[in-house]
């Protein structure tokens, strides 16, 4: 977890923790009965009552601390109802389902539908004011917002494998609930807990001010109540009287945001997912000559890339360097794990934080892409090197058409005509095989294997020099997968690409590759021309990768072995 | 090629049990309590001298006699021939009141609205972007301290400084009463008017719409079709507009939308603070005088002004989000 | 006709002897009262509807609109003939009053015997309201009819009504017959009121503002103020800061009194100070032990300590309640009258009675030994009366009894204090239930000061020798009698009378008077000086 959120959520239990003291404690520190009239009435801040009296004489510090405990009381009791509420009626309408989950559903429904605050005036004004009307109220609203999250919840969890294979083996209600249920919705208690409290808290205080709180009773929301109506925003009263129970409020609350930020974090694994890049600026790059002369398109030395694991830096990828040549198709092998998709993601100055990365130079015809900056780096993805996703699944923005993102890959590198552009973009359809109505579709309407084709298209649009396939097969049937290669393989060779192919799909990359690099926990373990390798390789990772493969016959093998 | 039909007819009828309830309640709530209108008119002193008899002609002359079915019927037969009785305080139909104040809570809840949402949104997708730096921080404790005030202590203390102290802005109400007879003169008041209040509601409404569209978007940068731009060599601005907030603000909208009750909610507290003229404050005087028609068409009009926004939200979201729409070429094949 | 002409001369007379002293006062005060100010904006605490009295009511609006037959009130020793020319009494139980002629409706219309028998008949015969005991109980007309000469009428009560004159015929507002015999549910009538007064109604926008635009051909003398626009500002601190900001030039909400110094250092502004008659009350529930106990009673209004309430909550702004009920300011209320606090005397009666506390916890019990807890009832949406009530508690432990304060919401405690359902509670009571001699009759038959259906032989026998006396004099006497035996036993305490304070901006006008029970705000102070003097309106008393 990020240093910011950890900051947040300990700035948030101080603050709370000292408003509770001051709830608790106070009371007894502060030498006068909030209840008695221990001064004259409407003074200002003096030696003796340090916020002043009210209109009853009532010292405010006083009535402040006691506010501090009813409001918080009122916040807390109120949340921990409504989220006990909610939380029961969400897991059994989710786990039992049937006539009682439709029920609860449509009464969620307009509970949520029908506008709360005129609901809760409506009933607390003939309920009759008091601290168990504000209760009864602000829970009746709000325990449907917590069922409805609750019950989705625990739908998603009796879904999950470890349930289902539970109840195959015959466990009983008591014991799915024990083990799997209730522990899988607790850590979503407490953020909405958290959040309960503050709704209730901030409710108490609009109710109290509409005059719907019992007038004997003090809290913050009451205070206000009554220096409002003794006029204290027409006097200097309201510096004293009337932002203090204010700035109490704000406090309060805030803790608890602060509170439920760091746990919504902590529960929320895909909050995490981002991870902005630094930013980088403009430097000097030199050029290497030796590597233009010599035709070396791509050229990594010495990488090392490290991520950390409980404080310490454990390396993903150590040492690696390797050449590709114009024209040339280099394989990347290596089983899940060995470090292969980083490298890629490096080359293209991708990787983010927490990795560390260390390398002597990546060099793209013959400049050091490390040194690039921001604008630069944009210049040369998708551009000069084209990139082509593992999972194309998701590669795809799912609310923008087809031949809009098409555009997009156009348009962010060169100004076209739209005349120009259409045709371009049915170019690239066509040259990877797709009928041009497609233009039009949503990626959720194409299948996995259409989307593949798009991926290719994308990166392929601009004419790069160089190509960076990552697992382009991955996921896919195997008739599409055979299809696939052959389309890179034949635009390979027609527009003459260099390219990286990664993959951990030996006889894909047999096929289409003129040198292999062997990749096993980060380390480049073997390497050389693709066919001599796997015949002649000794290596005994190599081997073992190599003859793992299930060929039928002699012929078969040597038909997969040459190209 | 059919819409689908059965979903939204569902939907319909989610919201028509909706709209009973709402009916229900609102008539059986007034009548439980304590507390008749008679007390509107009278003080203690002369209800003590009324007989028991003109006591029941007086209720008879509000529409109050007769046993609560049959009050009921009466009541549902005006709903649905739109006429909501005549207001006991104000003597008038309810519907005219409620027409005369209906137009001052939407101008005021319009720009609102707007103003909150697309300073929640931007701001919220900046601090996205700019996750865990300084400036992230800063937004989200200032919105997060937002969200903690007090919508009514805001609003008056703005009253207390810039209206009182500095004198920039009316105090209260709407429009004032000294007009100089221009329509441009009666448009600056009403605007002049407006500022406090706007910004209040506003400010009591940003908090919730900027932390939706961060953590929103928060989760799709994170997609793969994100790092996929950028890999595509797509401009910073485009990352975080087309691509980052264009799927984050699906959510966003839908929320947005289903809040509008919480909008009309927070509109009772700022026209009560403010003295605005709008149907938020009609709603909690009428709760308070037990003027029982009116109450109950104030909130029959605004249950049904927040299902309709409802059923908006739910027929403009294929527009933003074409997976909702049904197919128009089928799956193709490979 | 001769009668107004005297009243007339006697007015100038005495207007042209002020003069003389108020040439020496500013030569602004004289310009000001010599230009007719065109328009006043009158800030109005609350809504009372169209000014058709059974949609809602403030007594000096409808005065605005409205005109009686006697004029200003019944809290006055000697009202005037106002819309009535002249009134005699012909016996015990028999009036006649001549109208004046001339005066026209609002509409146009003429305005005829036949508007005032109309209204008596319809006040009493017709849907209840505020004015309604005034015709059919106390007193009780059983006749009105025109006479002959069709610009007098004749009333005939019951019982002998000498006070007719000075409290009903000044109490109650005529309607016009032509308008209001047409109405189906009058309280449902909410055209703009039609009356003979001085100003109109011309606007009306619930919830907004009321318009009033001067008649200028208004009998007793042509208005100051050409137009009144009153803004309805329900919220206290928006009133004030309107005020403040010049956006209104006065304020019908009096000053509260934690307001009233930064006020008085406005240069602006102007505050007057006026003796409203009301009264705030501890009463209660005199059909219960031990409050039915007339010598309880007496011992509980000697442990309320007023003072200290005013000067507590109030800052010091009203009197203490210690001249008992009804309000000493009115002419009709018993000058001896003293209901002083007491604390040892308190706890003697107590003891004497029998309430002693016996198990030391610090509260006495009943006379058998039981514990007593006693309720006083409030209503939350008065904040002062809720401090009041907690005061009350800690003044009630001084004499050893044991209350507790319940706040109910404001439409539940009105129904709790109709249906008798408290045991004790703080309120206030304005003029019409504090000041006016026949309303004290009805607080004790109606179930306010006590029910008719409990006897109570030494009142009983007052009352009816009241009802039979024929003279306001020897009326007068009795009533006198009822409230000593009254404050000795008082179903409702005097806990103070409240001082009100009205702020103004007096540059823009400043020829306000106080007419004993409205206040600043009535119709006199928008007619001519003379017609103020008639009436006995006084100069407010101005607050620096």
């Amino acid at each position: 977890m990020r240093k910011s959120t950890k900051i947040i959520g300990w700035t948030g239990a101080a603050m709370a923790g000292a408003m509770l003291l001051f709830a608790l404690v106070g009371p007894f520190l502060i030498p006068y009965d909030a209840y008695q009239q221990t001064g004259a009435s409407f003074q200002a801040p003096n030696a003796e009552h340090w916020l002043g009296t009210n209109d009853m004489g009532q010292d405010i510090l006083a009535e402040l601390a006691v506010g501090a405990r009813t409001s918080l009381f009122i916040g807390i009791a109120t949340a921990v109802i409504a989220t006990f509420i909610g939380g029961i009626i969400g897991v059994l309408s989710g786990y039992f389902g049937g006539w009682f989950e439709t029920l609860m559903l449509r009464l969620i429904d307009v509970v949520l539908t029908l506008p709360f605050l005129p609901l809760m005036l409506v009933i607390a004004v003939y309920i009759g004011p008091g601290a168990f009307t504000q209760i009864f109220v602000i829970t009746l609203v709000m325990w449907a917002g917590k069922a409805r999250q609750i019950r989705a919840q625990t739908l998603y969890i009796k879904k999950a494998g470890p349930v289902l294979a539970a109840k195959s083996m015959g466990a009983g209600h008591t014991y799915l609930f024990r083990k799997h249920i209730l522990p899988g919705v607790f850590p979503l208690f407490i953020p909405q807990f958290v959040a309960a409290v503050n709704a209730a808290i901030l409710l108490e205080s609009s109710l109290s001010f509409l005059g719907m709180s019992d007038p004997l009773m003090k809290s913050w929301g009451s205070i206000l109540y009554y220096a409002n109506n003794r006029s204290a925003f027409l006097t200097e009263a309201w510096v004293w009287w009337i932002i203090p129970p204010g700035v109490c409020i704000v406090l309060v609350v805030l803790a608890f945001s602060f509170i439920g930020y760091y746990l919504e974090e902590k529960v929320n694994p895909r909050l995490s997912a981002y991870v902005p890049s630094p930013k980088r600026t403009k430097q000097p790059i030199a050029l290497q000559q030796d590597l233009l002369d010599s035709e070396v398109v791509l050229s990594i030395d010495k990488m090392t890339v490290e991520y950390p694991r409980k404080g310490v830096f454990m390396p993903v990828v150590s040492g690696v360097s390797l050449q590709v040549h114009k024209g040339e198709v280099l394989g990347i092998v290596g089983e899940s794990g060995s470090g292969k998709t980083t490298v890629a993601s490096a080359i293209i100055q991708q990787l983010k934080s927490p990795a560390r990365l260390s390398v002597e130079g990546i060099y793209f015809e013959g400049k050091d892409l490390q040194k690039f900056s921001d604008e630069e780096i944009r210049t040369v993805r998708g551009n000069q090197i084209g990139y082509i996703a593992q999972a194309a699944m998701n590669a795809l923005n799912p609310v923008i058409s087809i031949e809009k993102q098409l555009a997009e890959a156009v348009l962010v590198h060169h100004k076209l005509p739209v005349a120009e552009l259409n045709k371009r973009i049915d170019e690239a359809l066509l040259q990877v095989g797709l009928d041009l109505k497609w233009r039009h579709a949503f990626p959720h309407e194409l299948s996995g294997g259409m989307r593949q084709r798009v991926i290719i298209a994308m990166a392929l649009i601009n004419r790069p020099q160089f190509v960076i396939a990552d697992e382009p097969t991955t996921g896919l049937d195997v008739m599409v997968q055979v299809e696939i290669l052959e389309l890179l393989q034949r635009l390979q060779k027609e527009l003459n690409l260099s390219m990286i192919f990664i993959s951990h799909d030996l006889p894909a990359v047999l096929k289409i590759t003129d040198r292999l690099a062997i990749m096993k926990y980060g380390y480049i373990v073997d390497g050389g021309q693709s066919a001599e390798l796997a015949e002649l390789s000794t290596h005994p990772y190599t081997r073992r990768l190599i003859d793992a493969m299930p060929l039928l016959t002699q012929v078969k093998r040597k038909a997969v072995l040459t190209k | 090629m059919k819409p689908n039909f059965t979903a939204f007819g569902k939907k319909m009828l989610q919201y028509g049990l909706v709209l009973f309830v709402a009916i229900t309640i609102n008539f059986l709530l007034p009548r439980l309590a304590p507390g008749d209108p008679l007390l509107y008119f009278f003080d203690e002193g002369t209800i003590k001298e009324l007989t028991t008899v003109q006591k029941q002609l007086a209720l008879e002359s509000m529409g109050l006699g007769g046993s609560l079915f049959e009050q009921y019927l009466v009541y549902l037969k005006e709903i649905v021939s739109f006429e909501f009785g005549v207001s006991i305080k104000y003597g008038l139909p309810a519907m005219e009141v409620i027409w005369e104040r209906l137009p001052w809570t939407l101008v005021l809840i319009g720009p609102a609205m707007l103003l909150s949402a697309v300073s929640g949104v931007a701001v919220g997708a900046y601090s996205a972007w700019n996750r865990g730096k300084s400036r992230d921080v800063s937004l989200l404790t200032v919105m997060l301290t937002f969200q903690a005030v007090p919508g009514f202590w805001i609003g008056m203390l703005f009253i207390a400084v810039f209206a009182v102290q500095f004198g920039w802005f009316p105090t209260y109400g709407a429009v004032s009463i000294v007009q100089d007879g221009t329509i441009t003169g009666w448009l600056k008041d009403v605007a002049l008017h407006l500022v406090l209040p706007i910004a209040t509601l506003s400010i009591a409404t940003v908090g919730s719409n900027y932390l939706l569209t961060r953590s929103s978007m928060l989760e799709s940068l994170g997609q793969d079709y994100v790092v996929m731009a950028e890999a595509k060599g797509v401009t910073k601005n485009r990352l975080i507009f087309n691509h980052g907030l264009r799927n984050a603000l699906l959510p966003v909208y839908t929320h947005f939308m289903m809040n509008l009750g919480t909008l009309i909610g927070g509109s009772v507290v700022v026209e009560t603070v403010f003295s605005y003229p709008g149907i938020g404050r009609l709603l909690y005087e009428s709760v308070v005088a037990r003027d029982f028609p009116m109450m109950q068409a104030v909130f029959l009009l605004i249950t049904i002004g927040v299902i309709a926004a409802n059923i908006l939200a739910d027929l403009t979201y294929p527009l933003i989000d074409p997976r909702a729409k049904s197919t128009r070429y089928g799956k193709g094949g490979s | 006709m001769k009668k107004r002409g005297l009243c007339l001369l006697a007015g100038t007379i005495l207007m042209l002897g002020a003069c003389g002293e108020e040439n020496a006062v500013t030569g602004e005060e004289a310009a000001a009262s010599a230009d007719r100010v065109d328009n006043l904006t009158i800030g109005l605490h609350t809504d009372v509807g169209p000014l058709n009295i059974y949609t809602g009511n403030l007594d000096w609006m409808t005065d605005l609109v409205y005109d009686k037959l006697f004029s200003p009130s019944p809290y006055v020793d000697e009202p005037i003939p106002w819309l009535a020319e002249s009134a005699e009494q012909l016996d015990d139980k028999t009036w006649t009053v001549k109208i004046r002629s001339g005066i026209k409706w609002h509409d146009g219309e003429e305005f005829t015997a036949e508007d005032v028998k109309f209204t008596y008949e319809y006040f009493r015969d017709g849907p209840a309201n505020r004015h309604t005991h005034h015709v059919s109980e106390v007193p009780k007309i059983d006749v009105i009819e025109i006479e002959e000469s069709g610009d007098s009428i004749r009333f005939e009560c019951a019982y002998a009504c000498p006070s007719l004159a000075t409290i009903t015929f000044a109490d109650l507002p005529i309607l016009p017959e032509h308008i209001w015999s047409e109405v189906q549910n009058p309280r449902k009538f909410t055209d703009l009121a039609v009356g003979t007064g001085p100003y109109e109604l011309t606007d009306y926008q619930s919830d907004q503002s009321y318009q009033f635009e001067a008649n200028d051909d208004y009998f007793m003398g042509t208005p100051t103020v050409g137009a009144l626009t009153m803004p309805i500002i329900k919220d206290s601190t928006a009133m004030f800061n309107a005020l403040r900001s010049g956006e209104i030039d006065a304020s019908s909400r009096t000053v509260p009194a934690e307001l009233v110094s930064s006020f008085a250092a406005e240069k602006s502004l102007k505050l007057a100070g006026t003796s409203a008659l009301s009264i705030v009350q501890f009463g209660v529930n005199y059909e219960m032990a031990p409050f039915n106990e007339g010598e309880f009673r007496n011992a509980l209004s000697l442990a309320v300590d007023g003072q200290s309430i005013v000067d507590t909550i109030l800052l010091g702004q009203g009197k203490a309640g210690d001249k008992g009920y009804p309000h000493p300011a009115s002419p009709w209320t018993n000058p001896e009258l003293s209901t002083p606090f007491d604390l040892t005397e308190a706890s003697k009666a107590f003891d004497k009675l029998g309430y002693k506390d016996v198990d030391d916890d610090s509260y006495r019990e009943t006379p058998d030994g039981k514990e007593m807890t006693f309720a006083i009832k409030v209503s939350a949406g008065e904040p002062i009366y809720v401090r009041t009530a907690e005061l009350l508690v800690e003044q009630m432990k001084q004499a050893g009894l044991h209350f507790e304060v319940k706040a109910v919401d404001a439409t539940t405690y009105a129904a709790d204090i109709a249906e008798d359902n408290f045991e004790s509670y703080v309120s206030l009571i304005g003029p019409h239930g504090v000041a006016d001699p026949d309303q004290f009759i009805m607080s004790h038959k109606s179930g306010y000061l006590w029910s008719k259906e409990i006897d109570y032989p030494e009142m009983d026998k007052l009352t009816s020798d009241w009802m039979a006396a024929s003279t306001i004099d020897a009326r007068k006497d009795i009533s006198f009698e009822m409230q000593e035996l009254y404050n000795s036993q008082p179903t409702a305490i005097a806990l103070y009378y409240p001082q009100e304070i009205f702020a103004y901006n007096s540059a823009v006008f400043d020829q306000y008077v106080e007419s004993l029970g409205y206040g600043i705000f009535n119709k006199y102070s928008f007619l001519p000086e003379d017609t103020q003097q008639a009436v006995s309106a006084t100069q407010p008393e101005l607050i620096d």
